[in-house]
């Protein structure tokens, strides 16, 4: 139940497989069916790097798996990114265990298990056993076991299913950095319910499928369990490829009446139907019929496309580039830019990426080895101290104790990021408020 | 009234611009035989040249129409390059084979808009001026909703008209009725294909260009609306202009109704709209007549 799934192309796999099962054999369209493959191919590119031994020399091979091509390509380059700044900070200080340089080999996932599956058999077959990264929960529920079967470690970065973590998790040496919609959720409500204490009606505007319907239902239960006497007043699920919400806006505006203070719009969508929808809802000013707007992760991306017009909107996540001022998050964001100028920003699949490459890095010189079983019993005591403060891993679980930030933002045309925070709080794993800022 | 006119303007503001995709779809098919998936890709372009040309920013009502008429034009350049390259080869194949092609085209365009523009979602600032609402019987909807509405229909009327009443029209309608015979009668029906994707891509270049400004440009864009549209070509019997008119007005009209009495079967609209209407007209509304020729 990745945040990130919810954004998958539904039509590429099963619509590629239809491909392959219907059998016919047109003389004149072969040429032109290959080369419209090969180019489909070379458009989506191909895996980079080669795999290794994991410490060879002075040198220690780190596995990174993302989707480097396909519609979340944007993605996982900026994920990629995160680890190579992390992998820089690291050699300039020094390496690992005595000295050694850590170094990325990259595969690619095409946003598909089954290739994700394959890139982590390559690489742990070719004794790169120190695995991260991964963009989508299916493909750490394909990867994971892979990994564990040929004895090599995992850490998600992205992933935040359910049947990863925990006692009986899907694979033993796997580690998950990401948050938890759980999580993310407990801090949202926590956060809403400190700032809106009279909130009594939520209006819910969702992707219809798992994750928006147990996203709604979760972050409203829990606005109630921190003292929120709220009641769902309408609520409407849409299909994750709509874009056309015109029927579900007008429905909304015609149901509000009076002032908006007490009443709250919950947005169980990202991406491009966040995106839609606020674009759709402007003209009607309905979001300013709420007394506030509230979404649970990946919002930042809606934000900067809507080029500073973006309303105030609450999101809960891990990471945001200007929220706080120390030494590590400036010098994590000064060298991700000089990485790649253009791009602007870490954002939080960059973070959750460098986070995963210092956690390895810190493992490796605490376990003085890069024997996988070695790693991964140091994965579970050591601590992280990063941009937005310390990560560990819960050694039954292997959950991260990585802080929750939820933060509003509205539209800042004159911002790099068309985005500026209004305020922010950073709630810890035990649902505690430990900073806030403005 | 109070509950009636919402709903109207809400199935008008939804099937209308879903009318202009599906239109030069069904427009293909009538002459072509070619269920053309690379429509949507095609659309999807619309958006992004558009948002290109102007950099995303809010401009005048006039500086839009000539970049959505620029788009067009360019858009209809590439139609007319697929016809040439890709599916002049296919006539005469069976439709699978068109149907497969056109999705490969759709994959290859879908992958060249990536390398051009990135996979980071933009947008496109509303048009100035048009950013409000106008009310309506008491009604508010969106003043961009409402162009969007008398554009389609505008654009509906001249597509119908061109075909019933100009030399080109009456072409392209007996290429749709008997190709051979229409060759047979002298009429370049070469040039009558190359003519058709190219209104085609027009139409999908401009409903592309028209719609950028109310939604999130990326390349998950190119399958947003072409299922509903292939859902108002279903309806409204393919190949027929007003088939899709009609299907796409009733596609709308159900998500309108829906939306009202039953949320919880939104995501099931368009599959409601099919399937009531192929239990009492298999070929579609305008099927019957229509599935070998253009009607307009």
């Amino acid at each position: 139940m990745t945040r990130l799934n919810r954004r998958r192309p539904e039509w590429s796999t099963p619509a590629r497989r239809r491909l392959r099962t219907l059998s016919f054999r047109p003389r004149r369209t072969l040429p032109l069916l290959i080369a419209a493959v090969a180019l489909v191919a070379a458009a989506c590119g191909s895996s980079g790097g080669s795999a290794s031994g994991a410490s060879t020399g002075g040198v220690v091979k780190l596995g990174f798996i993302s989707s480097m091509s396909g519609p979340l390509a944007q993605i996982g380059d900026d994920m990629l990114d995160g680890a190579k700044v992390a992998v820089a900070q690291v050699n300039a200080a020094g390496g690992v265990d005595g000295g050694k340089k850590l170094q990325l080999v990259v595969k690619d996932d095409q946003l598909t298990p089954a290739t994700g599956a394959a890139a982590a058999r390559t690489l742990v077959g070719s004794g790169t056993k120190l695995i991260f990264g991964m963009l989508d929960s299916s493909i750490c529920l394909a990867v994971a076991p892979v990994v564990q079967s040929l004895g090599g470690v995992t850490i998600g970065t992205t992933c935040s299913s359910d049947p990863l973590v925990g006692p009986k998790r899907a694979a033993q040496n796997y580690f998950s950095l990401a948050i938890s919609n759980t999580a993310s959720c407990a801090a949202t409500a926590k956060v809403i319910a400190q700032e809106y204490p009279k909130l009594t009606s939520i209006d819910v505007f969702g992707y219809d499928y798992i994750t928006g319907h147990e996203i709604a239902t979760e972050c409203v239960n829990d606005m109630k369990a921190d003292g929120l006497h709220v009641t769902v007043h309408k609520s409407y699920f849409v299909p994750l490829t709509s874009e056309s919400f015109t029927a579900q806006i007008t429905a909304l505006q015609h149901s509000l009446s009076g002032p908006a203070t007490g009443r709250a719009l919950f947005l169980a969508t990202y991406g491009a139907g966040t995106t839609a929808f606020l674009k759709q809802a402007a003209p009607y000013h309905l979001t300013q019929q709420y007394q506030t707007v509230i979404t649970n992760g990946g919002y930042v991306s809606s934000g900067e496309a809507l080029n500073g017009s973006a309303p105030a909107v609450w999101d809960a996540y891990e990471y945001f580039p200007t929220v706080v001022t120390n030494s590590r998050n400036s010098a994590f964001v000064k060298q991700y830019e000089a990485l790649k100028p253009a791009d602007k920003f870490p954002n939080d699949w960059s973070y959750e990426a460098y986070m995963g490459a210092l956690m390895y890095a810190k493992a490796i010189t605490a376990a003085k080895s890069t024997d996988p079983a070695a790693v991964a019993a140091a994965l579970a005591k050591i601590s992280v101290t990063g941009p937005l403060g310390a990560v560990r891993f819960n050694p039954a679980t292997h959950e991260s104790t990585i802080p929750t930030l939820v933060f509003q933002t509205a539209g800042d045309a004159g911002s790099p990021m068309k985005l500026k925070i209004l305020k922010y709080d950073l709630v810890s794993p035990t649902n505690q408020i430990i900073n806030s800022g403005s | 009234m109070s509950n009636i006119v919402p709903i109207i303007l809400s199935t008008l503001a939804t099937g209308l611009p879903l009318f202009l995709i599906a239109s030069g779809l069904t427009l293909i098919f009538s002459v072509m035989r070619v269920l053309n998936f690379a429509h949507g890709a095609l659309f999807m372009i619309g958006a992004f040249l558009v948002s290109t040309l102007l950099s995303g920013r809010a401009v005048a009502v006039s500086v839009f129409v000539g970049a959505v008429l620029v788009t067009g034009l360019a858009v209809a350049a590439m139609s007319v390059v697929t016809e040439r390259v890709v599916f002049r080869r296919l006539y005469g194949s069976p439709e699978v084979v068109g149907l497969l092609a056109s999705f490969a085209l759709l994959l290859i365009l879908s992958g060249v808009v990536q390398l051009v523009w990135g996979s980071n979602p933009r947008t496109q600032a509303q048009v100035q001026g048009l950013g409000g609402v106008v009310r309506i019987f008491g009604n508010e909807t969106a003043t961009y909703n409402l162009v969007l509405i008398i554009v389609a229909a505008v654009i509906g009327l001249a597509l119908a008209a061109g075909l019933r009443w100009t030399r080109a029209g009456a072409m392209v309608k007996a290429t749709a009725e008997d190709r051979v015979m229409a060759e047979a009668l002298g009429i370049n029906v070469g040039l009558v294909a190359l003519g058709v994707f190219a209104v085609g891509g027009l139409l999908a270049g401009i409903a592309g260009a028209l719609l950028a400004p109310t939604v999130s440009i990326d390349p998950s864009l190119a399958l947003t609306f072409i299922i509903q549209s292939f859902g108002a070509i279903i309806i409204g019997g393919l190949g027929s202009i007003e088939g899709a008119v009609v299907g796409a007005l009733l596609i709308g009209l159900v998500d309108a109704v829906l939306v009202v009495v039953a949320p919880g079967l939104l995501d099931y609209g368009v599959y409601i709209a099919i399937g009531g209407v192929m239990l009492v007209r298999p070929y579609g509304i305008f099927g019957a007549t229509a599935r070998r020729t253009v009607q307009a």
